[in-house]
């Protein structure tokens, strides 16, 4: 360490020398570590187990200890038969802050098992989120944990800090995020690190919707999968054989034709009686991630593909940035992982951009020709927790240590402090 | 975006294929008799493109007609799944082609009469010179579909599951 940066962290003195915690909570999955990790330490579905009698009784008469009996992740899913599973977060939105703070007590003693005191926190809101909440979560990290600092980073912004691991990208801080988990799906465009709030669009179609998908197509042609477990069945099918074809009616004949090639065998455990069963799975692995492209197949009021919001939002954006947003779309959570996903938006988005050319040339009667739009989608290796990964990035920066909010500062000011997020520049609240 | 027809006015106009009321006369592979100019060539035919296109298309709540031909798709198509629902309870193929046949000449409603799903689609014949013509063209339409749907279906000797699975699809939202 250098004089002069020792002179700025001379406050820090303890905190410093260890690592920030990074924690993402995402609607399915919380992905936790430490900063300057490549990888999170934990990643555990965000779900938490309570149980149902404390609930009636606490009111009545407290023992003790009930408030500890409880648990979360994979442990919360297992008891789903005795206990309440609740999940604190939905689409990307922290519900329940009593659950949430339960659930991120464990995360931190019994998952990363460490002191709060000891380590600055990074934690992750999503686009637009309500100041409120970050108020809440501020109180929660400062009064219930007595964290040194915090800091709560939007994810867009974290996606596309790690994408920069890949090949393709132009290491900017401006681009088009594309972030698809479990609840929901969102588009947001990114200038130097800032978002534009104002046009920022979510698609209520993610992971979650796949897998109902798969479950009411599995219904129809297969009768061996135990009801109870289909859903999950499901989501195990999207996650290992799913992947986006070019062109659905070829690939329904390549099906027809080759069915010992394409149709999978699924093998499974029935839950209560412990008997093997097998099922066969053939269209779902190429219709499940086609809702995104035509959603239409799948829900009845939602009826705009993904490629069409993505190219709409960006026209809607100032026009200085509209290139760069379409020269850097970057690609982030679990539901972006299928096989191809990357270049089925890719040649999608380039026949609107192409169309649209052509039609300034027509239009023109050919006195204008606009140079070529170059659109380009990154896909990389982290992408399945590029939030996590770009946060473990900026808590290793110097910087980092600058802005977060320190408990110093909490203590004089109180919540407000988290009111504002900078990276929503130029919005005052 | 759902599949159209390749058969678009372009192609009509250069072959000279008659269009009567919205519905171009389509040749077609077949033995069985009809309206249709008899196709010689093993080229693909509407109703092989109808076949093709049923999977991917039967999933679609919305269809917009690019061309006349794609009357025939919206129609064809909707007929599949009746079919497949007859043949969820057949279990040869023998049973199923003469069932096949018999639903083809059952009595059915067309454009200009009461109970007709599509009439959004459809224009009225304006004689009964055309509206006869028309119907007799259907039913070798719906015949030929029968006869080789059941080919597919029944490959391998018993209805195959990754077609009948569709009987309960409803393409548009609608029913024959």
């Amino acid at each position: 360490m250098t004089h002069r940066s020792r002179q700025t962290y001379d406050h820090l003195v303890v905190s410093t020398r260890r690592p920030p915690v990074i924690i993402d909570t995402g609607t399915g999955y919380t992905k936790m570590g430490y900063g300057g990790n490549i990888h999170p330490s934990y990643i555990v579905p965000t779900a938490i187990a309570v149980n149902p009698s404390h609930d009636q009784k606490a009111a009545v008469k407290k023992k003790g200890a009930e408030d500890l009996d409880f648990f979360i992740g994979e442990e919360a899913i297992e008891r789903s038969k005795t206990y309440a599973v609740h999940y604190p977060v939905r689409h990307a939105q922290v519900e329940n802050w009593d659950d949430m703070e339960h659930f991120l007590e464990q995360v931190i003693f019994k998952y990363l098992h460490c002191e709060p005191e000891d380590h600055y926190f990074l934690m992750t809101e999503p686009p637009l989120n309500a100041p409120e909440n970050r108020e809440y979560l501020a109180e929660i990290m400062f009064e219930s944990f007595n964290v040194p600092g915090l800091y709560i980073a939007v994810q867009a912004v974290l996606a596309l800090a790690a994408s920069f691991t890949a090949k393709k990208s132009r290491k900017t801080l401006t681009g088009t995020v594309v972030d698809s988990g479990a609840g929901v799906t969102h588009i947001v465009p990114v200038a130097d690190g800032y978002v534009i709030g104002s046009c920022i669009k979510h698609i209520p179609i993610a992971g979650r919707d796949i897998s109902y998908f798969i479950q009411s197509l599995l219904r129809d042609h297969e009768t061996t999968i135990p009801p109870e477990d289909s859903l999950e069945v499901a989501e195990r099918i999207k996650e290992q054989y799913c992947y986006v074809s070019p062109n659905i009616a070829k690939e329904f004949d390549k099906y027809e034709k080759e069915p010992e090639k394409w149709v999978v065998t699924y093998e499974g455990l029935h839950k209560k009686t412990g008997r093997k069963w097998s099922c066969e799975v053939g269209h779902e692995r190429f219709l499940g991630p086609e809702v995104f492209f035509n959603p239409q197949i799948f829900s009845s009021d939602y009826l705009t593909p993904l490629p069409e919001i993505v190219d709409t939002m960006i026209q809607n954006t100032p026009i200085d940035v509209r290139r760069p947003l379409y020269q850097n779309i970057v690609l982030s959570g679990g539901s972006t992982l299928y096989h191809n996903y990357a270049k089925r938006l890719e040649r999608d988005l380039k026949k609107f951009v192409d169309a649209r050319i052509e039609k300034t040339i027509e239009l023109s009667q050919g006195r204008l020709i606009p140079a070529p739009i170059e659109v380009n989608v990154v896909s990389h290796k982290l992408q399945r927790y590029a939030v996590w990964f770009g946060g473990s990035m900026l808590a290793h920066t110097e910087e980092f240590f600058k802005v977060c909010h320190t408990k110093q500062q909490y203590d004089e000011q109180g919540p407000s402090i988290a009111r504002h997020n900078p990276v929503f520049g130029g919005i005052t609240i | 975006m759902a599949y159209h027809s390749e058969f678009d006015n372009e192609f009509c106009q250069q072959k000279r294929i008659r269009v009567i009321c919205g519905i171009p006369i389509l040749p077609l592979k077949t033995s069985t008799k009809g309206p249709a100019p008899v196709q010689t060539n093993n080229d693909n035919d509407i109703v092989d493109e109808v076949l093709y296109y049923f999977k991917a298309n039967v999933f679609f709540r919305q269809y917009d007609l690019e061309s006349a031909a794609d009357r025939l798709i919206v129609y064809l198509t909707l007929y599949v799944t009746q079919c497949l629902k007859d043949m969820g309870r057949i279990t040869n193929r023998e049973g199923a082609e003469s069932s096949m046949a018999l639903l083809a000449k059952s009595q059915f409603p067309l454009s200009g009469d009461g109970g007709f799903p599509l009439s959004a689609f459809f224009e009225k014949p304006d004689n009964t010179s055309d509206a006869e013509l028309i119907r007799s063209y259907f039913i070798q339409l719906r015949h030929e579909t029968g006869i080789r749907l059941a080919q597919r279906v029944y490959r391998k000797g018993r209805a195959d599951k990754w077609w009948i699975c569709f009987t309960k699809k409803k393409f548009l939202n609608l029913e024959l």
